[in-house]
């Protein structure tokens, strides 16, 4: 209809828009589809600024790529249809988005799109109050999507919009005239935002999630303004990939699992370890699963292929996120002999005759050592640390290939918690999360699992264990700034404490004790510290810094294991 | 028409206290204890303090065995001569073979002459000690053969025991650990906390500390509304559970608690350091009657 007598045309988006300024009465699909292509791009040209503005000098703020993953979903699902009506091009984003969320931030931006998907409909064009309305219902159900909405942060930034995008649209603006009023309003949000979040205020940065959604808009303005848009990566022909092994950012994130006999985990790990890096091989000689990013998967499956069979082969182009389902059925899991207590990675914790009416527990884990952990402790193991947060499909998938009906899931870190809890409302199984912050919550948690007892019985438990842990992380800072009266130097160690930055300075030892003293102020006793190490830190440093550590803690047990987490020099329990 | 005159037997892995024993007039056979080529019976040639010192000096572990039908056959006969029914309470069938030694004695008795009942009692330690306790009391009352057996199979439901070895590697050596088994080849240092369930040892939960499991056997009291008996078993130090016996007193009155050492073959089957609480739910009794 409208966009017919527009005389629109297929492509890029560039050549979308009429190089005259004119009146935009109806956003089409087109329209949107360019929109939102041009949103991604606008996001990955700023995915570092907006990672910078995490509060916590941490070098894992990973808002900025959060997002950036989720619109990228988003815009992979648009890229497929073939025909992008304006109802098509919004359902596909919204799915795309649902499915790739990654981290807070990326669900709430899912959710935005979902309020939009849900208003737009299955309308051909879009007014601008259409578009104003479709605004609202994006923030309210971004709002209802989080369990306590902070002001200061994207959710701010979203209402601001919608107030000024209803009114532009009442006051009988054009689609142009909605988003730049829109665009004016977020950025006064954003800018607001250290005004709202005294957290924000004293670290010298604004919302992040905020910035977030103005890029966005900044993206989307640029569809609909007469500004010039680089080509967008998406249907750009594809960099050449490097054959180094090097960088998260090239190649192909490689997954599958590999069942044959008597194969040999640490000997495949030492093979593929020259083929690319995020390299996980775990599981039991009857059954590996292996992960592995890699400019030469092809290379990989050969490899691997000698060595037993190959099931549920995933392949992403982790630059343009295509996701290529091979042989799409994964074989089920293995039923364990009824005479042994199962310890393959889909089977339920401490039984072993693989009812399907027992109760499986996923773990999400932040480094490969750790992986062996929540393994031997009977969990079923996703990898995401901090700068890999599993994606709501990622987890969505754990939950339907585990073995039983009825799942727990443990993210282990406060920004998986609501991806965690999305998946719990799109699967069909019946899926319980123990919303635990930290990986010693987790373990303190999984360590409480009761096989035999029920999802509620389970739930209250394992809270109640989580809550009975100390957490202290090491890392270093990444910017210098001001938290909670604590000056931090860009470079020097930083001690966290259940979350809060408690402690900074220049060697381990001394943040670790100064951490120790601040959680047991009125002195109650603890016994046993464990360490888990990351990838940074060779075990001969970390064995020295507990011998010091013993030395001074006469009465208290200390446990080294290797953790290898990224980021995190150690991560701590304290119980 | 006289009363049946019944006897109740039991064997030394309940763990009963000499003194009650005979108060009840409980008849206990004893299981065997083998270090290298010696044979000791449990609780006759050897106490459990004597027991735990040579386990700490022999290098070789001990293993234990079940009373031979032979043994059983003497004391069922012994007994046929003086009473008309004999309920003989033994450890779970699937934690030994001591079961079905008596069983097979107990065949042997015709029962025009003396009546024998050969029970499971899926338990062990003084779960089983509790069972047998109460078999005894109905006996006494004078409860038919048929009532007491009714009796036992009440007391089994409500008798509940939870403990905590120091590790997992002597219920694992000696075959008994069931599945707990699932516990085993945790990268982190845990400490078990099992229960006997359905006669076998079952896994409760891991912990990390020492002290979290001492709270667990504290917290485990708790939840009980009505206890009518409990055991505090051990094969540690009295230093080690006069913390926790302490605590329990806040909320049932240490005095009446029956705290005892592991006998020699259980302790061949957990190891040193381990803590056990046996707690009987229900009405309290008044003692003998």
């Amino acid at each position: 209809m409208a966009g017919a007598e527009l005389g629109l045309d297929e492509g890029l988006v560039s050549s979308v828009i009429d190089s005259q300024p004119k009146r935009i009465d109806f956003c089409t699909g087109r329209y949107l589809r360019d929109a939102l292509r041009s949103a991604a791009l606008s996001l990955e040209a700023h995915v570092d600024e907006i990672n910078a503005l995490n509060v916590f000098p941490v070098p894992d703020g990973d808002t900025g790529t959060n997002m950036y993953m989720t619109m990228q979903a988003a815009v992979g699902e648009i890229d497929k249809l073939q025909e992008p009506t304006l109802g098509a091009v919004i359902h596909a984003a919204a799915h795309g988005a649902l499915m790739g969320a990654r981290g807070n931030s990326g669900v709430i931006l899912s959710q935005i799109l979902r309020g939009m998907a849900r208003s737009l409909d299955n309308k051909r064009v879009a007014s601008p109050s259409d578009l104003a309305e479709a605004f609202a219902e994006a923030s309210a159900t971004a709002r209802r999507g989080v369990l306590k909405p902070v002001e200061g942060t994207m959710l701010t930034v979203a209402r601001d919009v919608v107030d000024a995008t209803t009114a532009a649209a009442a006051a009988g603006g054009d689609v142009r005239d909605v988003v730049w009023a829109g665009l004016e309003a977020a950025r006064a949000s954003v800018a607001r935002t250290p005004s709202l979040l005294p957290v924000l205020q004293e670290a010298g940065v604004v919302d992040a999630g905020g910035q977030g959604l103005l890029v966005i808009i900044e993206g989307l303005w640029r569809a609909f303004s007469a500004e010039q848009q680089p080509r967008p990566a998406v249907t750009a022909a594809a960099r050449p990939a490097p054959l180094a092994t090097s960088g998260a950012s090239y190649g192909y994130c490689t997954e599958f699992m590999l069942r044959g006999s008597g194969l040999d985990a640490e000997r495949i790990r030492s093979d593929l370890a020259a083929l690319g890096d995020s390299l996980l091989v775990v599981g039991e000689p009857e059954l590996l699963r292996v992960h592995i990013h890699t400019a030469r998967p092809g290379r990989v499956l050969d490899y691997a292929g000698e060595l037993g069979s190959l099931h549920g082969i995933k392949i992403d182009n982790m630059q343009e996120q295509h996701h290529h389902w091979l042989a799409a059925t994964v074989a089920p899991p293995p039923q364990p002999p009824a005479d042994q207590a199962s310890e393959a990675i889909v089977s339920p914790l401490g039984r072993g005759e693989g009812e399907p009416s027992g109760i499986s527990v996923i773990a999400v884990s932040p480094g490969p050592g750790l992986d062996r952990v929540l393994a031997s402790l009977g969990a079923t193991v996703v990898s995401g640390g901090q700068t890999m947060n599993p994606s709501i499909r990622e987890l969505l998938d754990a939950v339907e290939r585990a073995a039983t009906d009825r799942v727990i899931i443990l993210p282990n870190n406060g920004n998986i918690v609501l991806t965690a809890q999305q998946v719990q409302s799109l699967a069909e199984k019946e899926v319980l999360v123990v919303p635990t912050e930290t990986l010693p919550q987790g373990i303190a948690a999984l360590l409480a699992f009761r096989p035999d007892a029920d999802l509620a019985t389970n739930s209250s438990l394992m809270l109640k264990a989580s809550r009975a842990v100390d957490t202290l992380e090491i890392t270093r800072a990444v910017r210098s700034s001001r938290m909670d009266g604590l000056y931090v130097q860009q470079g020097h160690l930083i001690g966290l404490l259940n979350g809060r930055l408690m402690a900074t300075g220049k060697a381990h030892e001394s943040v670790v004790r100064d951490l120790i003293r601040k959680a047991r102020p009125d002195g109650k006793p603890w016994e046993l510290a464990t360490f888990y190490y990351g990838a940074g830190v060779s075990a001969a440093e970390a064995e020295a810094l507990l011998a010091r550590l013993r030395s001074r803690y006469r009465a208290q047990q200390f446990d080294l294991i290797k953790g290898e987490q990224p980021f995190y020099d150690y991560i701590i329990s304290i119980e | 028409m006289g009363k049946a005159k019944i006897r109740i037997v039991t064997d030394s892995t309940a763990d009963l206290p000499a003194r009650i024993a005979s108060e009840l007039d409980i008849v206990v056979v004893p299981l065997n204890v083998h270090f290298g080529r010696e044979v000791y019976r449990d609780g006759v040639d050897l106490t459990p303090e004597a027991f735990y010192r040579k386990l700490a000096e022999c290098p070789t572990l001990p293993t234990t065995s079940q009373p031979s039908v032979g043994v059983f056959e003497e004391v069922y006969e012994r007994l046929a001569r003086e009473c008309d029914a004999i309920i003989s309470i033994h450890i779970s069938s699937k934690l030994s073979g001591t079961y079905a030694s008596a069983r097979m004695a107990g065949s042997s008795i015709s029962p025009g002459r003396c009546r024998v009942e050969v029970i499971d009692s899926l338990t062990t330690s003084l779960g089983l000690g509790f069972i047998a306790m109460a078999a005894a009391r109905a006996a006494n009352r004078g409860l038919s053969v048929d009532e007491v057996v009714l009796e036992v199979r009440r007391v089994m439901h409500d008798v509940h025991i939870l403990f905590v070895p120091d590790t997992l590697e002597y219920l694992q050596r000696g075959g008994r650990i069931g599945r707990a088994q699932a516990m085993v080849g945790s990268l982190l240092d845990i400490k078990p906390v099992l229960k006997i369930e359905d006669g076998v040892v079952q896994p409760v939960e891991k912990v990390r500390t020492r002290a979290r499991a001492m709270d667990r056997l504290y917290e485990f009291v708790e939840f009980f509304p009505r206890i009518a008996e409990m055991g505090l078993v051990h094969s540690a130090t009295a230093a080690e559970i006069e913390p926790l016996l302490t605590r329990i007193d806040a909320v049932y009155p240490r005095d009446k608690i029956i705290v005892t050492r592991l006998g020699a073959v259980l302790g061949t089957h957990v190891g040193p350091g381990t803590v056990g609480v046996v707690v009987r739910q229900g009405d309290e009794i008044r003692s003998n009657s």
